[in-house]
C-alpha cells in the first residue's frame, strides 16, 4: 500500500517519471502485456473503458506548481450526501454505486440531444491531467490532480442553440445505489448549473479520474464537474443528465438554504458564509495537530486571471 | 468501598471516549483532525449532559439511589466541552481577534460559548464545599443546566448544514423529553 502511494505521488509530481511511464505503457502494450503492467493500478484495468480510457492522458500546465494531497486524503474525506452526511461516509458507503454501464442524457436547447453511453460520450476528447485547488464552502481545502476533458469541448459537440443560457447537471437518483437518498436530507436529485459563459471557460472541466486512475465511486464516479474557482458543492458528482436551459436553475444548496448558498458560489474571502468566515481555509492534513496549516483564501480561489471577467459589473455580495 | 469501585468503573466508562479519540489522533488515521475531533467531543459533551439530566427522573423510579453518580457525569460533560472548545481555539490559531469575531458574529458559536461559560460556573461550584457555601442558591444556579441543554441543542442544530439533518433532531427530542420530566404536569393542567 505504501509502495503504491509512493508510485502514485511521483506519478503526479515528477513529470519525467510521468513521461517515462507513458513510453513504457506504449511499448508494453505492443508486446501484449499492457494489462499486466497495470497491476500497481488495479482500478485502471476495471476502468470505464476497460482500462484504455486513462491510458492516453497528457499533462497540462495547470497546477504544476502545486503539491497535490495524497490519494488517501482525497478519497477518504469529502462531502457526498448521497452516501451520508459524514466526511468518511462516502468512502465507507459508495461501494454500492455501479459506474459501469453509465449513460448521460443530453437534452434541452441544443442541436444534438441524446442518450450517450459514457464511453462514447468521452471518447472524442483527449484526456488531460489538471492539478486544481479545491476549496470547500466549509473553509477547508485540498489540491487534487484530476483527469478529464475541458467542458467547453464537450458542450460544443452538442451544439447548444442561442436560447441555451445555462447548463444544468443532475446526479443519479437511485436509493439502492445511493443509500443516502433514502432520507430527504436534500431534494434529490442533486442539481447544479453554470452559465454558458462559465461552462465555456477553459478552466471548467469534466473529470473521469484522479491520480491517473478512474474516479473512485466516492469522488463522483464515473463523471463529475470540476470548477476550481467555485466552492466545492458546485462540482456535481456522478452526472447522469446535462441540460441546456434558457432560465437560471435553482441549484440544490440554494434550494436548501438560499440565504447561505447562491447560484454562483464563487470562492470569495470577502463575503462570509452567514455562519462562518470565508477569509481563511484549513489546508487538510498540513501542519501539526496543535497548529494546523491555514492559508488566506484567494479571490476566485486564485483563478481570478481566468474568470474574473465573467463577473464584471456583478455585485458579488448579492450574487454569492 | 463498593461505591469507590462503582465510581471507578463509571470513571473509566466516561473517560473511554477520550482514549478512543486519543488513539485516533496517535494512529495518524485522521485526515482532518480538527473536524474529526470537534464533532465527537461536542457530541460526547452533549450525551453526558443528557445522561446527567436522566439521573434525577431515573432515581425516582429505581429502588436504589443513583444521585451520587450525577456529579461525575456532569463534570465529564464539562471535560468534553473543554476539549471541544480547545479544538475551536486551535483552529482559530489562538488568535484573540478571530475568536472574538466568531463568538460575537456567529450565532451558533455565541450560543455554544454561552453554554460553555455557564457549564464552567456549574463545574467550579460542584465541590461539596461550594454546595454548602451556596446553600439554597446552589440549587438555583445548577438549574441553569436546563438552559445549557437548550443552548447546546440550538448550537448543534444551527451548525448543521442541512435542516433535515436527523442527528440534532434526535438529540432535541431526547432533551425535550428529559426536560418534560421536570414539569409538574398535574399542577400545570389544573
Amino acid at each position: 500500500m505504501i509502495r503504491m502511494k509512493k508510485i502514485i505521488e511521483q506519478y503526479v509530481t515528477d513529470e519525467k517519471h510521468y513521461l517515462d511511464r507513458r513510453a513504457f505503457i506504449k511499448k508494453s502494450a505492443g508486446l501484449g502485456i499492457g494489462l499486466a503492467s497495470f497491476s500497481a493500478f488495479p482500478s485502471l484495468a476495471e476502468g470505464v473503458a476497460g482500462g484504455g480510457l486513462l491510458d492516453q492522458v497528457i499533462p497540462t500546465k495547470y497546477g504544476k506548481e502545486l503539491t497535490p494531497h495524497t490519494f488517501k486524503q482525497i478519497t477518504n474525506y469529502n462531502n457526498f450526501y448521497e452516501f451520508g452526511t459524514g466526511k468518511r461516509d462516502p468512502a465507507k458507503n459508495a461501494h454500492s454505486l455501479k459506474p459501469k454501464p453509465w449513460h448521460i442524457q443530453v437534452s434541452g436547447e441544443c442541436a444534438k440531444p441524446g442518450n450517450y453511453d459514457l464511453e462514447d460520450f468521452i471518447a472524442p476528447y483527449q484526456l488531460q491531467e489538471r492539478i486544481y485547488r479545491f476549496r470547500c464552502v466549509e473553509a477547508w481545502s485540498m489540491v487534487i490532480p484530476w483527469v478529464g476533458v475541458p467542458l467547453a469541448e464537450v458542450i460544443k459537440t452538442f451544439e447548444p442553440t442561442s436560447k441555451a443560457k445555462y447548463v444544468v447537471f443532475k446526479t443519479l437518483v437511485d436509493k439502492q445505489q445511493m443509500p443516502g437518498q433514502k432520507r430527504p436530507i436534500l431534494n434529490w436529485p442533486y442539481i447544479e448549473g453554470l452559465s454558458i459563459a462559465e461552462a465555456m471557460n477553459p478552466l471548467s472541466f469534466l473529470a473521469v479520474g484522479l491520480y491517473g486512475k478512474t474516479l473512485p465511486n466516492q469522488n463522483g464516479a464515473p463523471l463529475r464537474l470540476v470548477v476550481p474557482w467555485k466552492y466545492g458543492f458546485k462540482n456535481i458528482k456522478s452526472i447522469v443528465s446535462i441540460e441546456f436551459h434558457e432560465q437560471m436553475p435553482i441549484n440544490t444548496w440554494q434550494d436548501q438554504a438560499s440565504k447561505e448558498y447562491g447560484f454562483y458560489a464563487n470562492v470569495n474571502p470577502n463575503v462570509d458564509h452567514p455562519r462562518w468566515s470565508q477569509a481563511r481555509e484549513r489546508v487538510i492534513g498540513r501542519g501539526s495537530f496543535f497548529s494546523p496549516e491555514k492559508r488566506k483564501t484567494e479571490m476566485f480561489n486564485g483563478y481570478g486571471d481566468e474568470v474574473a471577467h465573467l463577473y464584471a459589473g456583478l455585485d458579488l455580495t448579492k450574487n454569492f | 468501598m463498593r461505591i469507590f469501585w462503582q465510581k471507578t468503573v463509571l470513571f473509566i466508562l466516561l473517560f473511554s471516549p477520550f482514549l478512543l479519540l486519543l488513539s485516533d489522533i496517535l494512529s495518524g488515521n485522521l485526515i482532518d483532525p480538527i473536524e474529526e475531533i470537534t464533532n465527537p467531543t461536542g457530541q460526547w459533551a452533549l450525551r453526558f449532559l443528557l445522561l446527567s439530566l436522566l439521573i434525577t427522573p431515573l432515581n425516582k423510579i429505581l429502588p436504589f439511589s443513583i444521585i451520587k453518580y450525577r456529579r461525575m457525569i456532569g463534570l465529564f460533560s464539562f471535560f468534553y466541552a473543554c476539549l471541544h472548545l480547545s479544538i475551536f481555539l486551535i483552529d482559530q490559531q489562538f488568535n484573540v481577534a478571530f475568536i472574538f469575531e466568531d463568538v460575537m458574529k456567529r450565532p451558533y458559536i455565541t450560543l455554544g460559548f454561552s453554554a460553555f461559560v455557564l457549564l464552567f460556573l456549574l463545574a467550579i461550584t460542584s465541590t461539596d464545599k461550594m454546595v454548602r457555601r451556596l446553600g439554597k442558591r446552589w440549587k438555583k444556579l445548577h438549574k441553569s443546566i436546563y438552559v445549557i441543554a437548550i443552548l447546546v441543542i440550538v448550537h448543534f442544530y444551527w451548525q448543521a448544514k442541512s435542516d433535515m439533518d436527523i442527528e440534532p433532531m434526535i438529540y432535541a427530542l431526547i432533551t425535550l423529553l428529559l426536560l418534560s420530566f421536570r414539569i409538574n404536569w398535574k399542577k400545570w393542567l389544573n
